[in-house]
């Protein structure tokens, strides 16, 4: 791999995290839906982290999820950042862990699934400490099948965009 | 660079599939008795039994936060956070159903309790 | 190349070359389709059984009622019954509806009953007699100058009490084919068993449809269709919802009398509605509550309260004769249960104590 200068690596990463943004603002326009608590979207922003942490490496991953949180800190509040920072940590741990594997067991739609099931753990734990009550966790079955759409759509979509996304990277 | 299906996401979702299913139906089996309970702050400050609520009425378990309850569901009603998310989620009315407004730490829960009998003669 | 077509080329290549690929991806896809398709029907068959089963809480008969129905149509049995029982209530027991049967013969001292309502009076004379007036369905007026559990309890004196027992007797009440004749100043209340009457309203209804099971109750006067059910007596001392223990009742009629049930406190002491007709005061007969089980509405709710004014040893002996069975718990927090339901009563309030 060439060794690229900081400011490149500031560059793509600038780059994806704006992709990011981006996926997540057009995301907040999607409605409450049923049986789901509010405020649970397809997390498409997953597929610019879930490439970081496959093809560039853990920190940039992480930096874009925080970016991510940053962004949720400054738009909607102190609770919406650490919702997203737990989150999006958890997601982006379990996403690397994964990509690091060597007989590399699941495909893209599965690391994108377990992702987005880390995603809503992350998320539900951090809830649990806000409010100090364990009650809340029992929305995680149904976010959990919820999941696995949005894992498998992750995963194709990102599948799809690879061109792009490694022209980015290859800045 | 990866493919994007193997034979262990097939696995995986049928796995996570049952899982899911049996934790949502597991708790609904019992029977019906309906219990709100309305945490603040992980502290149990009201429990009621919606299946006796005759009329609804509305209360404040916190401040800058209104909660509705009607004969068998529960809801938040009003809030003073930013995005009203709480409010958003509408009426709970079955076992396992919750909802939470972070910033003020309400939580609204609702269970099924497990009656000792079918009916009571008074 | 341009983008879109570089899309789709690399699309094309990672999922429709590769023939492995192409079965492996053939048979997520099938999984992901069955396992959705897995929960949708689950989904699915939990919103049909519900469908299978009603639960409603109305008001009818002057109380609470309460309606667990099982089948198709539940809900429809259940508007059938409140409907009758409503129409029940306002044609033939109702002591203030002008169409009602028993207004009129309070207000006539005479009139047309249909053959359903002379069948009930029926009933009530015979437990009347059975009980030696310990239940007397001609203490109306008196349980209206009382007035216990109404906005103007009051307490009247011996000469009111007097006279208005010189009017209690159920011996008075005459039945010609389908004409039912009272004394003068008699007035006949049937409403002391409405609630069972209700059930048995119930009972008919129900097995008039297609529905198999349900548990229908009218205040505390239970109808048990179709099956086995747990039956929670209420904790005389206790609130509502306070479980003494558990009956667990095949098919049948439950009903219960307490002295907490309609209260009202004058002068600083506390009255019950149950009237002995032989006193024409609240009854003293040391029992805090019974609860009756037999196969019939209108008999549970009329032996429940007869078994109140008689008390537990002349109660298990009325109750004999009508084959029906009861728990009886005393000023003392003694429980007496009858031999045919030792069995199935399960002591849950360890205050109180059974006794053999």
């Amino acid at each position: 791999m060439k060794k690229k200068s900081s400011s490149k690596k500031i560059a793509t990463l600038g780059i994806l995290s704006a992709q990011a943004l981006v996926l997540s603002v057009l995301e907040s326009f999607i409605p409450a839906l049923p049986y789901l608590p509010p405020g649970t979207k397809p997390g498409l922003s997953n597929i610019v982290t879930m490439f970081a942490a496959a093809e560039i490496g853990l920190p940039s991953a992480l930096t874009i999820t925080f970016i991510k949180s940053l962004f949720a800190l400054i738009t909607r509040g102190f609770t919406a950042f650490c919702m997203s920072l737990a989150g999006g940590v958890l997601s982006t741990l379990i996403m690397w862990a994964l990509f690091r594997i060597k007989s590399r067991p699941f495909g893209l739609a599965g690391i994108g699934m377990l992702s987005a099931i880390g995603h809503n753990l992350g998320q539900v734990l951090m809830a649990s400490v806000i409010t100090s009550t364990t009650s809340i966790i029992s929305v995680l079955p149904f976010l959990a099948i919820f999941s696995i759409i949005t894992g498998f759509l992750t995963g194709t979509i990102l599948k799809i965009l690879l061109p792009v996304l490694n022209k980015i990277k290859n800045i | 660079m990866n493919k994007l299906f193997k034979k262990g996401d097939f696995i995986l979702t049928v796995l996570v599939l049952i899982i899911c299913v049996a934790l949502i139906f597991l708790p609904k089996l019992s029977s019906k008795k309906l219990i709100a309970t309305i945490y603040v702050d992980g502290t149990v400050v009201e429990t009621i039994k919606l299946d006796e609520v005759e009329k609804p009425y509305t209360f404040s378990p916190h401040y800058n936060v209104e909660v509705e309850v009607q004969k068998g569901k529960i809801r938040f009603s009003k809030s003073d956070c930013p995005d009203k998310l709480c409010v958003k989620s509408g009426w709970l009315e079955t076992s396992g159903a919750t909802t939470a407004c972070l910033p003020q730490e309400v939580v609204i829960s609702v269970t099924g309790e497990k009656s000792d009998f079918d009916i009571m003669t008074y | 190349m341009k983008y879109h077509e570089k899309c789709y080329k690399i699309y094309k290549v990672s999922f429709l070359n590769n023939k492995k690929t192409k079965t492996k991806k053939f048979l997520s896809v099938f999984a992901v389709i069955l396992a959705t398709a897995i929960v949708v029907s689950l989904i699915f068959a939990d919103y049909i059984s519900s469908k299978n089963y009603s639960e409603k809480t109305s008001f009818a008969m002057a109380t609470i009622s309460t309606y667990k129905v099982w089948g198709d149509d539940s809900e429809e049995i259940i508007n059938q019954i409140i409907n009758t029982v409503n129409d029940v209530e306002k044609n033939s027991l109702s002591k203030y509806s002008e169409t009602s049967e028993i207004y009129k013969l309070n207000s006539e001292s005479s009139a047309q009953m249909s053959d359903l309502s002379i069948s009930w009076l029926k009933s009530v004379i015979d437990v009347a007699q059975k009980s030696d007036g310990a239940f007397d369905p001609t203490i109306g007026a008196l349980t209206d100058a009382w007035g216990i559990g109404s906005d103007s309890p009051r307490v009247p004196d011996n000469a009111e009490i007097k006279k208005l027992l010189s009017s209690v007797d159920y011996s008075k009440i005459n039945i010609k084919e389908n004409t039912v004749s009272i004394g003068k100043s008699q007035s006949l209340d049937l409403g002391a068993v409405g609630k069972g009457i209700a059930c048995d309203i119930a009972k008919s209804t129900i097995e008039k449809s297609e529905i198999k099971k349900a548990i229908v109750a009218f205040g505390g006067s239970i109808l048990l269709y179709g099956d086995t059910f747990d039956v929670g007596i209420r904790n005389p001392l206790g609130d509502a919802d306070d479980v003494l223990g558990v009956l667990n009742l095949s098919e049948g009629f439950v009903s219960t009398s307490g002295n907490y049930e309609r209260t009202s406190v004058i002068d600083g002491k506390t009255y019950h509605h149950i009237l002995d007709p032989k006193t024409g005061c609240p009854s003293d007969s040391d029992l805090l509550s019974v609860t009756v089980y037999c196969d019939n509405g209108l008999l549970s709710d009329a032996l429940s309260t007869a078994c109140f004014v008689l008390g537990k040893d002349k109660g298990l002996g009325l109750l004999d004769k009508y084959n029906a069975s009861g728990v009886f718990i005393d000023t003392n927090k003694n429980i007496f249960v009858s031999n045919e339901l030792q069995d199935k009563f399960e002591l849950k309030d360890t205050s109180f104590k059974v006794v053999e």
